[in-house]
Protein backbone atom coordinates (compact mmCIF):
# COMPACT_ATOMS: atom_id res chain seq x y z
CA UNK A 1 0.00 0.00 0.00
CA UNK A 2 1.47 3.28 -1.08
CA UNK A 3 1.52 5.78 1.69
CA UNK A 4 2.88 9.25 1.93
CA UNK A 5 3.68 9.24 5.61
CA UNK A 6 4.90 12.80 5.72
CA UNK A 7 1.76 14.08 4.04
CA UNK A 8 -0.40 12.12 6.44
CA UNK A 9 1.38 13.63 9.44
CA UNK A 10 1.16 17.12 7.93
CA UNK A 11 -2.64 16.93 7.81
CA UNK A 12 -2.60 17.59 11.55
CA UNK A 13 -4.76 14.58 12.28
CA UNK A 14 -2.37 13.38 14.97
CA UNK A 15 -2.84 16.62 16.89
CA UNK A 16 -6.58 16.18 16.52
CA UNK A 17 -6.24 12.67 17.89
CA UNK A 18 -4.37 13.91 20.94
CA UNK A 19 -7.07 16.49 21.55
CA UNK A 20 -9.89 14.03 21.08
CA UNK A 21 -11.20 16.27 18.32
CA UNK A 22 -11.69 13.42 15.86
CA UNK A 23 -14.34 11.09 14.47
CA UNK A 24 -14.39 7.40 15.46
CA UNK A 25 -13.49 6.38 11.92
CA UNK A 26 -10.49 8.73 11.91
CA UNK A 27 -9.47 7.59 15.37
CA UNK A 28 -9.34 3.98 14.21
CA UNK A 29 -7.37 5.06 11.18
CA UNK A 30 -4.77 6.88 13.27
CA UNK A 31 -4.42 3.91 15.63
CA UNK A 32 -3.99 1.58 12.70
CA UNK A 33 -1.44 3.82 11.00
CA UNK A 34 0.45 4.22 14.22
CA UNK A 35 0.78 0.48 14.57
CA UNK A 36 2.05 -0.03 11.04
CA UNK A 37 4.36 2.98 10.63
CA UNK A 38 6.91 3.80 13.34
CA UNK A 39 7.27 7.35 12.02
CA UNK A 40 3.59 7.97 12.61
CA UNK A 41 3.73 6.36 16.02
CA UNK A 42 6.59 8.66 16.94
CA UNK A 43 4.85 11.76 15.61
CA UNK A 44 1.72 10.75 17.49
CA UNK A 45 3.68 10.47 20.71
CA UNK A 46 5.03 13.97 20.11
CA UNK A 47 1.52 15.31 19.68
CA UNK A 48 0.35 13.55 22.83
CA UNK A 49 3.28 14.84 24.84
CA UNK A 50 2.51 18.36 23.63
CA UNK A 51 -1.00 18.03 24.96
CA UNK A 52 0.29 16.79 28.26
CA UNK A 53 2.80 19.63 28.46
CA UNK A 54 0.13 22.26 27.94
CA UNK A 55 -2.25 20.61 30.34
CA UNK A 56 0.42 20.35 33.03
CA UNK A 57 1.34 23.98 32.46
CA UNK A 58 -2.25 24.89 33.14
CA UNK A 59 -2.61 22.58 36.12
CA UNK A 60 -4.84 23.84 38.92
CA UNK A 61 -5.12 22.33 42.37
CA UNK A 62 -8.54 20.82 43.00
CA UNK A 63 -10.26 21.51 46.33
CA UNK A 64 -8.38 19.62 49.03
CA UNK A 65 -11.29 17.52 50.31
CA UNK A 66 -12.18 16.31 46.82
CA UNK A 67 -9.77 13.40 46.78
CA UNK A 68 -11.34 11.72 49.78
CA UNK A 69 -14.82 12.17 48.29
CA UNK A 70 -13.72 10.72 44.98
CA UNK A 71 -11.97 7.71 46.49
CA UNK A 72 -15.06 7.00 48.60
CA UNK A 73 -17.26 7.15 45.52
CA UNK A 74 -14.92 4.85 43.60
CA UNK A 75 -15.27 2.17 46.24
CA UNK A 76 -18.90 1.81 45.14
CA UNK A 77 -18.04 1.02 41.52
CA UNK A 78 -16.50 -1.98 39.79
CA UNK A 79 -14.30 -2.10 36.74
CA UNK A 80 -16.16 -3.16 33.61
CA UNK A 81 -14.85 -6.40 32.10
CA UNK A 82 -12.35 -6.18 29.26
CA UNK A 83 -13.84 -5.40 25.87
CA UNK A 84 -13.13 -8.15 23.45
CA UNK A 85 -13.38 -7.76 19.70
CA UNK A 86 -12.67 -11.39 18.89
CA UNK A 87 -15.28 -12.53 21.36
CA UNK A 88 -17.75 -14.95 19.83
CA UNK A 89 -16.83 -18.46 18.69
CA UNK A 90 -17.69 -18.95 14.99
CA UNK A 91 -19.78 -21.80 13.69
CA UNK A 92 -17.10 -23.91 12.06
CA UNK A 93 -13.75 -22.96 13.49
CA UNK A 94 -12.68 -22.15 17.01
CA UNK A 95 -10.96 -18.81 16.84
CA UNK A 96 -8.50 -17.63 19.48
CA UNK A 97 -10.10 -15.13 21.84
CA UNK A 98 -7.57 -12.45 22.63
CA UNK A 99 -8.37 -9.46 24.86
CA UNK A 100 -6.56 -6.16 24.40
CA UNK A 101 -3.32 -6.44 26.23
CA UNK A 102 -0.43 -4.08 26.73
CA UNK A 103 1.94 -5.88 24.41
CA UNK A 104 -0.50 -6.46 21.54
CA UNK A 105 1.57 -6.75 18.46
CA UNK A 106 1.07 -6.40 14.79
CA UNK A 107 1.15 -8.03 12.23
CA UNK A 108 -1.63 -10.56 11.76
CA UNK A 109 -0.15 -13.91 10.77
CA UNK A 110 -1.65 -15.84 7.81
CA UNK A 111 -1.33 -19.57 7.25
CA UNK A 112 -1.35 -20.84 3.67
CA UNK A 113 -3.06 -24.05 2.69
CA UNK A 114 -0.83 -26.36 0.66
CA UNK A 115 -3.41 -27.94 -1.63
CA UNK A 116 -5.02 -24.71 -2.81
CA UNK A 117 -2.91 -21.61 -3.17
CA UNK A 118 -5.41 -19.62 -1.15
CA UNK A 119 -4.75 -18.05 2.22
CA UNK A 120 -7.37 -19.46 4.56
CA UNK A 121 -6.65 -19.15 8.24
CA UNK A 122 -7.23 -15.72 9.81
CA UNK A 123 -5.06 -15.03 12.87
CA UNK A 124 -5.20 -12.16 15.25
CA UNK A 125 -2.90 -10.75 17.98
CA UNK A 126 -1.31 -13.95 19.20
CA UNK A 127 -0.37 -13.35 22.82
CA UNK A 128 -0.19 -16.24 25.22
CA UNK A 129 0.09 -20.00 25.26
CA UNK A 130 -3.66 -20.55 25.66
CA UNK A 131 -4.27 -18.68 22.45
CA UNK A 132 -1.61 -20.71 20.68
CA UNK A 133 -3.18 -23.99 21.75
CA UNK A 134 -6.51 -22.83 20.41
CA UNK A 135 -4.76 -21.79 17.24
CA UNK A 136 -3.51 -25.34 16.71
CA UNK A 137 -7.08 -26.57 17.06
CA UNK A 138 -8.23 -23.99 14.56
CA UNK A 139 -5.65 -25.23 12.06
CA UNK A 140 -7.13 -28.72 12.16
CA UNK A 141 -10.60 -27.45 11.56
CA UNK A 142 -9.37 -25.23 8.74
CA UNK A 143 -8.20 -28.25 6.76
CA UNK A 144 -11.75 -29.59 6.97
CA UNK A 145 -12.97 -26.33 5.52
CA UNK A 146 -10.40 -26.63 2.77
CA UNK A 147 -11.81 -29.91 1.58
CA UNK A 148 -15.23 -28.32 1.38
CA UNK A 149 -13.84 -25.37 -0.49
CA UNK A 150 -12.33 -27.59 -3.18
CA UNK A 151 -15.80 -28.80 -3.99
CA UNK A 152 -17.29 -25.35 -3.93
CA UNK A 153 -14.57 -23.92 -6.12
CA UNK A 154 -15.78 -25.94 -9.07
CA UNK A 155 -19.27 -24.62 -8.56
CA UNK A 156 -18.10 -21.05 -8.17
CA UNK A 157 -16.10 -21.15 -11.39
CA UNK A 158 -19.15 -22.37 -13.21
CA UNK A 159 -21.22 -19.55 -11.79
CA UNK A 160 -18.79 -16.76 -12.46
CA UNK A 161 -18.47 -17.68 -16.13
CA UNK A 162 -22.02 -16.43 -16.37
CA UNK A 163 -21.15 -13.02 -15.04
CA UNK A 164 -21.71 -10.43 -17.71
CA UNK A 165 -18.66 -8.90 -19.24
CA UNK A 166 -19.30 -5.34 -18.30
CA UNK A 167 -15.87 -5.26 -16.81
CA UNK A 168 -12.95 -3.45 -18.32
CA UNK A 169 -10.42 -6.00 -19.58
CA UNK A 170 -7.57 -4.28 -17.75
CA UNK A 171 -9.08 -5.44 -14.49
CA UNK A 172 -7.82 -8.63 -12.85
CA UNK A 173 -10.63 -10.88 -11.75
CA UNK A 174 -10.33 -12.37 -8.30
CA UNK A 175 -12.90 -14.71 -6.86
CA UNK A 176 -13.37 -14.37 -3.12
CA UNK A 177 -14.36 -17.79 -1.89
CA UNK A 178 -16.72 -18.28 1.04
CA UNK A 179 -14.92 -19.50 4.15
CA UNK A 180 -17.81 -20.27 6.47
CA UNK A 181 -21.18 -20.85 4.82
CA UNK A 182 -20.62 -23.86 2.55
CA UNK A 183 -23.66 -23.21 0.39
CA UNK A 184 -22.69 -19.63 -0.47
CA UNK A 185 -21.54 -18.43 -3.87
CA UNK A 186 -18.20 -16.81 -4.42
CA UNK A 187 -17.90 -13.04 -4.73
CA UNK A 188 -16.32 -11.56 -7.85
CA UNK A 189 -13.85 -8.78 -7.40
CA UNK A 190 -12.07 -6.83 -10.11
CA UNK A 191 -8.82 -5.06 -9.45
CA UNK A 192 -7.10 -2.64 -11.77
CA UNK A 193 -3.68 -2.63 -10.20
CA UNK A 194 -2.28 0.42 -11.97
CA UNK A 195 -5.06 2.76 -10.93
CA UNK A 196 -5.71 0.92 -7.71
CA UNK A 197 -9.45 0.68 -8.44
CA UNK A 198 -11.44 -2.15 -6.95
CA UNK A 199 -14.88 -3.20 -8.21
CA UNK A 200 -16.87 -5.80 -6.41
CA UNK A 201 -20.10 -7.53 -7.36
CA UNK A 202 -22.35 -7.39 -4.32
CA UNK A 203 -25.18 -9.37 -5.91
CA UNK A 204 -24.30 -12.65 -4.27
CA UNK A 205 -23.72 -11.32 -0.75
CA UNK A 206 -26.37 -12.55 1.67
CA UNK A 207 -28.33 -9.90 3.50
CA UNK A 208 -27.13 -8.99 6.97
CA UNK A 209 -29.05 -7.86 10.05
CA UNK A 210 -29.51 -4.09 10.38
CA UNK A 211 -26.64 -3.64 12.82
CA UNK A 212 -24.04 -5.46 10.71
CA UNK A 213 -22.14 -4.59 7.58
CA UNK A 214 -19.64 -6.24 5.26
CA UNK A 215 -16.13 -4.79 5.27
CA UNK A 216 -13.51 -5.26 2.56
CA UNK A 217 -9.80 -5.72 3.28
CA UNK A 218 -6.71 -5.95 1.12
CA UNK A 219 -3.81 -8.00 2.42
CA UNK A 220 -0.11 -7.54 1.77
CA UNK A 221 2.45 -9.79 3.38
CA UNK A 222 0.03 -10.76 6.07
CA UNK A 223 -1.06 -7.26 6.98
CA UNK A 224 -4.71 -6.37 6.34
CA UNK A 225 -5.67 -2.84 5.32
CA UNK A 226 -9.15 -1.42 5.45
CA UNK A 227 -10.74 -0.97 2.02
CA UNK A 228 -13.97 0.33 3.48
CA UNK A 229 -17.40 -1.02 4.32
CA UNK A 230 -19.68 -2.29 1.59
CA UNK A 231 -23.04 -0.55 1.14
CA UNK A 232 -26.09 -2.34 2.45
CA UNK A 233 -29.09 -2.94 0.18
CA UNK A 234 -27.00 -2.67 -2.97
CA UNK A 235 -27.19 -5.64 -5.29
CA UNK A 236 -24.98 -4.32 -8.06
CA UNK A 237 -21.35 -3.83 -8.98
CA UNK A 238 -19.79 -1.47 -6.46
CA UNK A 239 -16.69 0.68 -6.96
CA UNK A 240 -14.80 0.78 -3.67
CA UNK A 241 -14.10 4.16 -2.07
CA UNK A 242 -10.53 3.20 -1.30
CA UNK A 243 -7.86 2.20 -3.80
CA UNK A 244 -4.86 -0.04 -3.54
CA UNK A 245 -1.95 -0.62 -5.91
CA UNK A 246 -0.39 -3.44 -3.96
CA UNK A 247 -1.81 -6.55 -2.39
CA UNK A 248 -1.72 -10.32 -2.51
CA UNK A 249 -5.23 -11.12 -1.31
CA UNK A 250 -8.64 -9.62 -0.61
CA UNK A 251 -10.99 -10.55 2.21
CA UNK A 252 -14.46 -9.70 3.46
CA UNK A 253 -15.53 -9.80 7.08
CA UNK A 254 -18.79 -9.06 8.83
CA UNK A 255 -18.46 -6.13 11.19
CA UNK A 256 -20.74 -3.80 13.16
CA UNK A 257 -22.21 -0.92 11.16
CA UNK A 258 -19.45 1.43 10.12
CA UNK A 259 -16.76 -1.21 10.30
CA UNK A 260 -13.73 -1.63 12.55
CA UNK A 261 -10.08 -0.66 12.39
CA UNK A 262 -8.94 -4.26 12.24
CA UNK A 263 -10.72 -7.35 11.02
CA UNK A 264 -12.68 -9.66 13.33
CA UNK A 265 -11.06 -13.08 13.12
CA UNK A 266 -14.17 -15.11 13.49
CA UNK A 267 -16.20 -12.99 11.09
CA UNK A 268 -14.18 -13.76 7.96
CA UNK A 269 -16.63 -14.80 5.27
CA UNK A 270 -14.81 -14.46 1.95
CA UNK A 271 -11.21 -14.69 0.91
CA UNK A 272 -9.36 -14.71 -2.40
CA UNK A 273 -5.75 -14.72 -3.57
CA UNK A 274 -4.56 -12.32 -6.24
CA UNK B 1 6.31 5.13 29.68
CA UNK B 2 7.03 6.72 33.04
CA UNK B 3 7.37 4.38 36.05
CA UNK B 4 4.24 5.78 37.66
CA UNK B 5 2.25 5.08 34.50
CA UNK B 6 3.53 1.51 34.43
CA UNK B 7 2.51 1.11 38.05
CA UNK B 8 -0.95 2.53 37.41
CA UNK B 9 -1.46 0.17 34.48
CA UNK B 10 -0.27 -2.76 36.50
CA UNK B 11 -2.78 -1.91 39.22
CA UNK B 12 -5.55 -1.48 36.61
CA UNK B 13 -4.90 -4.95 35.40
CA UNK B 14 -4.94 -6.31 38.92
CA UNK B 15 -8.23 -4.58 39.57
CA UNK B 16 -6.66 -2.69 42.42
CA UNK B 17 -8.37 0.65 43.08
CA UNK B 18 -5.12 1.98 44.51
CA UNK B 19 -4.39 2.80 40.87
CA UNK B 20 -6.85 5.66 41.18
CA UNK B 21 -5.01 6.98 44.21
CA UNK B 22 -1.81 7.21 42.19
CA UNK B 23 -3.68 8.62 39.25
CA UNK B 24 -5.19 11.34 41.40
CA UNK B 25 -1.87 12.33 42.90
CA UNK B 26 -0.17 12.56 39.53
CA UNK B 27 -2.81 13.78 37.13
CA UNK B 28 -5.68 15.45 38.96
CA UNK B 29 -4.15 18.93 38.82
CA UNK B 30 -3.68 18.83 35.07
CA UNK B 31 -7.12 17.30 34.52
CA UNK B 32 -8.83 19.71 36.89
CA UNK B 33 -7.24 22.58 34.98
CA UNK B 34 -8.64 21.26 31.70
CA UNK B 35 -12.11 20.85 33.20
CA UNK B 36 -12.14 24.21 34.94
CA UNK B 37 -11.26 26.07 31.77
CA UNK B 38 -14.08 24.36 29.97
CA UNK B 39 -16.87 24.55 32.55
CA UNK B 40 -15.91 27.79 34.25
CA UNK B 41 -17.16 27.03 37.73
CA UNK B 42 -15.25 25.29 40.49
CA UNK B 43 -18.36 23.57 41.82
CA UNK B 44 -19.15 22.07 38.43
CA UNK B 45 -15.50 21.24 37.87
CA UNK B 46 -15.38 19.23 41.10
CA UNK B 47 -18.43 17.23 40.06
CA UNK B 48 -16.99 16.64 36.61
CA UNK B 49 -13.67 15.49 38.06
CA UNK B 50 -15.48 13.04 40.29
CA UNK B 51 -17.69 11.70 37.47
CA UNK B 52 -14.60 11.42 35.28
CA UNK B 53 -12.74 9.42 37.86
CA UNK B 54 -15.62 7.00 38.20
CA UNK B 55 -15.70 6.56 34.43
CA UNK B 56 -11.93 6.15 34.29
CA UNK B 57 -12.05 3.45 36.94
CA UNK B 58 -14.96 1.65 35.34
CA UNK B 59 -13.25 1.60 31.95
CA UNK B 60 -9.72 1.07 33.24
CA UNK B 61 -9.49 -2.45 31.84
CA UNK B 62 -10.32 -1.17 28.35
CA UNK B 63 -7.44 1.25 28.14
CA UNK B 64 -4.97 -0.02 25.56
CA UNK B 65 -1.48 1.48 25.85
CA UNK B 66 -0.62 0.50 22.29
CA UNK B 67 -3.20 2.99 21.06
CA UNK B 68 -1.81 6.04 22.79
CA UNK B 69 -0.63 7.61 26.00
CA UNK B 70 -2.52 7.28 29.23
CA UNK B 71 -2.92 11.03 29.49
CA UNK B 72 -4.57 11.28 26.08
CA UNK B 73 -7.12 8.70 27.19
CA UNK B 74 -7.73 10.51 30.50
CA UNK B 75 -8.20 13.87 28.79
CA UNK B 76 -10.67 12.42 26.34
CA UNK B 77 -12.85 11.14 29.18
CA UNK B 78 -12.54 14.38 31.08
CA UNK B 79 -13.40 16.52 28.06
CA UNK B 80 -16.45 14.45 27.22
CA UNK B 81 -17.71 14.77 30.77
CA UNK B 82 -17.05 18.51 30.67
CA UNK B 83 -18.98 18.87 27.43
CA UNK B 84 -21.89 16.93 28.98
CA UNK B 85 -21.86 19.30 31.95
CA UNK B 86 -21.70 22.37 29.73
CA UNK B 87 -24.62 21.13 27.68
CA UNK B 88 -26.69 20.75 30.82
CA UNK B 89 -26.05 24.26 32.01
CA UNK B 90 -26.09 25.77 28.50
CA UNK B 91 -23.01 27.80 29.21
CA UNK B 92 -20.97 26.90 26.16
CA UNK B 93 -21.01 30.27 24.40
CA UNK B 94 -20.36 32.13 27.61
CA UNK B 95 -17.38 29.98 28.51
CA UNK B 96 -15.77 30.08 25.15
CA UNK B 97 -15.73 33.83 25.10
CA UNK B 98 -14.23 33.98 28.54
CA UNK B 99 -10.59 33.97 27.61
CA UNK B 100 -9.97 35.53 30.97
CA UNK B 101 -10.31 32.07 32.43
CA UNK B 102 -7.35 30.96 30.38
CA UNK B 103 -5.24 33.60 31.97
CA UNK B 104 -6.46 32.96 35.47
CA UNK B 105 -4.27 30.24 36.77
CA UNK B 106 -4.11 29.70 40.47
CA UNK B 107 -0.61 28.48 41.17
CA UNK B 108 -0.41 29.73 44.72
CA UNK B 109 -0.96 26.40 46.41
CA UNK B 110 0.79 24.19 43.91
CA UNK B 111 3.55 22.46 45.79
CA UNK B 112 5.12 20.77 42.78
CA UNK B 113 8.40 22.50 41.92
CA UNK B 114 8.79 20.66 38.62
CA UNK B 115 5.81 22.51 37.10
CA UNK B 116 7.94 25.46 36.19
CA UNK B 117 6.02 27.20 33.49
CA UNK B 118 2.53 28.42 33.93
CA UNK B 119 0.28 28.56 30.91
CA UNK B 120 0.81 32.23 30.22
CA UNK B 121 4.57 31.87 30.15
CA UNK B 122 4.32 28.95 27.78
CA UNK B 123 1.97 30.72 25.42
CA UNK B 124 3.69 34.08 25.54
CA UNK B 125 6.43 32.64 23.37
CA UNK B 126 4.13 32.43 20.41
CA UNK B 127 3.12 35.22 18.11
CA UNK B 128 -0.39 36.59 18.46
CA UNK B 129 -2.00 34.46 15.76
CA UNK B 130 -0.40 31.26 16.89
CA UNK B 131 -1.28 31.93 20.50
CA UNK B 132 -4.87 32.58 19.52
CA UNK B 133 -5.11 29.30 17.67
CA UNK B 134 -3.56 27.28 20.48
CA UNK B 135 -5.83 28.90 23.05
CA UNK B 136 -8.90 28.09 21.02
CA UNK B 137 -7.96 24.52 20.23
CA UNK B 138 -6.03 23.13 23.16
CA UNK B 139 -7.46 25.32 25.89
CA UNK B 140 -11.03 26.21 25.03
CA UNK B 141 -11.71 23.03 23.13
CA UNK B 142 -12.79 24.48 19.80
CA UNK B 143 -12.64 21.96 16.97
CA UNK B 144 -10.61 22.87 13.90
CA UNK B 145 -13.70 23.46 11.75
CA UNK B 146 -15.11 25.72 14.48
CA UNK B 147 -11.90 27.76 14.53
CA UNK B 148 -11.86 27.98 10.72
CA UNK B 149 -15.36 29.34 10.79
CA UNK B 150 -14.82 31.79 13.63
CA UNK B 151 -11.72 33.37 12.13
CA UNK B 152 -12.68 32.85 8.52
CA UNK B 153 -9.52 30.90 7.67
CA UNK B 154 -9.35 27.79 5.47
CA UNK B 155 -9.44 24.57 7.48
CA UNK B 156 -6.11 23.40 6.09
CA UNK B 157 -4.49 26.64 7.23
CA UNK B 158 -5.83 26.15 10.76
CA UNK B 159 -4.29 22.71 10.94
CA UNK B 160 -0.95 23.82 9.52
CA UNK B 161 -0.65 26.82 11.80
CA UNK B 162 -1.51 24.84 14.91
CA UNK B 163 0.99 22.22 13.96
CA UNK B 164 3.69 24.84 13.42
CA UNK B 165 2.87 26.54 16.69
CA UNK B 166 3.24 23.26 18.56
CA UNK B 167 6.55 22.55 16.82
CA UNK B 168 7.78 25.93 17.98
CA UNK B 169 6.70 25.40 21.57
CA UNK B 170 8.34 22.03 21.56
CA UNK B 171 11.61 23.44 20.33
CA UNK B 172 11.53 26.19 22.93
CA UNK B 173 10.80 23.97 25.85
CA UNK B 174 12.56 20.81 24.77
CA UNK B 175 9.71 18.92 26.37
CA UNK B 176 11.96 16.00 27.07
CA UNK B 177 11.30 14.44 23.64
Amino acid sequence: MEMDIKAYIETGILEQYALGDISDQERREVECMSKIYPEIKSALEDAELDLEMLAQAGATKAPSDLKADIMAELAKHDQFPVENNAGSVPVNAKAPVVPFKQSSTWPVVWAAAASIAVLLAFWQYIENEDAQAELAEAKEEQSELLANNEYLRGEVEYLTEDVQETFDPSFQKIVLEPTQAKEANGVSLLWQQESGKVKINLASLPELPTDKQYQLWVLKDGVPSDMGVLPKDFQDIYLANSQTNDGDAFAITIEPLGGLESPSLDQLVYLGNV
Amino acid sequence: MAPVEKEILRLFEEGNVKAMDLLYDNYSDALYGVILRMVGSEAIASDVLQDSFVKIWQNSRSYDPSKGRLFTWLVRIVKNKSIDAIRKTGRKEEIQSELKIVHKNDRSDSSDPTLQHDLNTVLSNLDKDQRNLIEHSYILGYSHPEIAEKFDIPLGTVKTRIRNAMKELRSIFGNGH
